[in-house]
């Protein structure tokens, strides 16, 4: 039996918690394997169309998305954004990047979730007529990197599990007997 | 040889191949250990690894989410509203 108001919240905070956990990865096994590119000429051919499947890794507790081509990875970063560097970089949690969305965010995101208008390139994967002319912005005083913001990225999911697979079905069953939110 | 070709097209490269639906859960899990080991999965049943990883999120996700909801549902008994 639960005896005050704080063991009340803490236990609203608890199912809350546990039902953004099971939204987020009913999100994930919806996005197994996704397609990434800007919808302007934008970023550089390496990047643009791209596709993302998902990898058993998990980096700052969310799942690694990993390029098709094999050389670039999807991940969360320690402070909650999303960016896409190499596989050495990745594995260290480094915030070097050449692309990446500015959400932080405390929960995990699914990267279909993530704003189309919140990524940045640098000069590494953008166009060079592109790069030149946008506005940039200085990540550190003492790095060389400059960001340019993507006008649109799109982000589509190509393959996911169907509500009528067993794990998708118990995991939706499940979240529809949790309580509306508050 | 042109002839023959158009005439009797090769059954060796399907152009497409479609599992059945009535394939149970054992009968599907033994055709994908031949399939790894003739090196077809991928043909016949593609991202059958990023499901995996999707079916192991969402049990893991389910597992916390089960001890949580028999608790609502205690709470629920009891006549406690949240």
């Amino acid at each position: 039996m639960l005896r005050s108001s704080c063991e009340v919240s803490e236990c609203k905070a608890l199912i809350n918690g546990t039902k953004r956990a099971l939204q987020t990865a009913v999100a994930q096994a919806r996005a197994l394997v996704i397609d990434m590119g800007s919808t302007t000429p934008w970023l550089v051919a390496e990047f643009q169309d791209l596709r993302y499947v998902i990898t058993d890794r998990v980096v700052n507790g969310a799942p690694v998305w990993a390029a098709e081509n094999g050389d670039w990875f999807m991940f969360r970063s320690g402070d909650g954004e999303t960016m896409i560097s190499t596989e050495a970089k990745c594995a260290a949690g480094d915030l070097a990047c050449c692309i990446f969305n500015t959400v932080e965010h405390p929960d995990v995101l699914v990267p279909t979730q993530l704003s189309s208008n919140m990524w940045m390139s640098n000069k590494r994967a953008t166009l060079r007529p592109q790069f030149t002319s946008a506005p940039k912005y200085d990540s550190s005083a003492a790095g060389p990197a400059a960001w340019v913001d993507v006008p649109d990225m799109r982000v589509t999911a190509v393959h996911g599990l169907d509500d009528v697979e067993p794990a998708m079905a118990a995991a939706l069953r499940q979240l529809a007997a949790f309580p509306d939110d508050e | 040889m042109d002839y023959v070709a158009s005439r009797f097209p090769s059954t060796l490269e399907p152009v497409s191949f479609k599992l059945s639906s009535t394939l149970t859960a054992d009968a599907r899990a033994e055709l994908v250990v031949e399939l790894q080991f003739y090196g077809l999965l991928d043909r016949v049943i593609p991202y059958y690894t990023q499901d995996q990883i999707g079916g192991a999120l969402l049990k893991r996700a389910c597992v916390t989410g089960r001890g949580i909801h028999s608790f609502i549902c205690q709470l629920s008994l009891s006549r406690f509203h949240l």
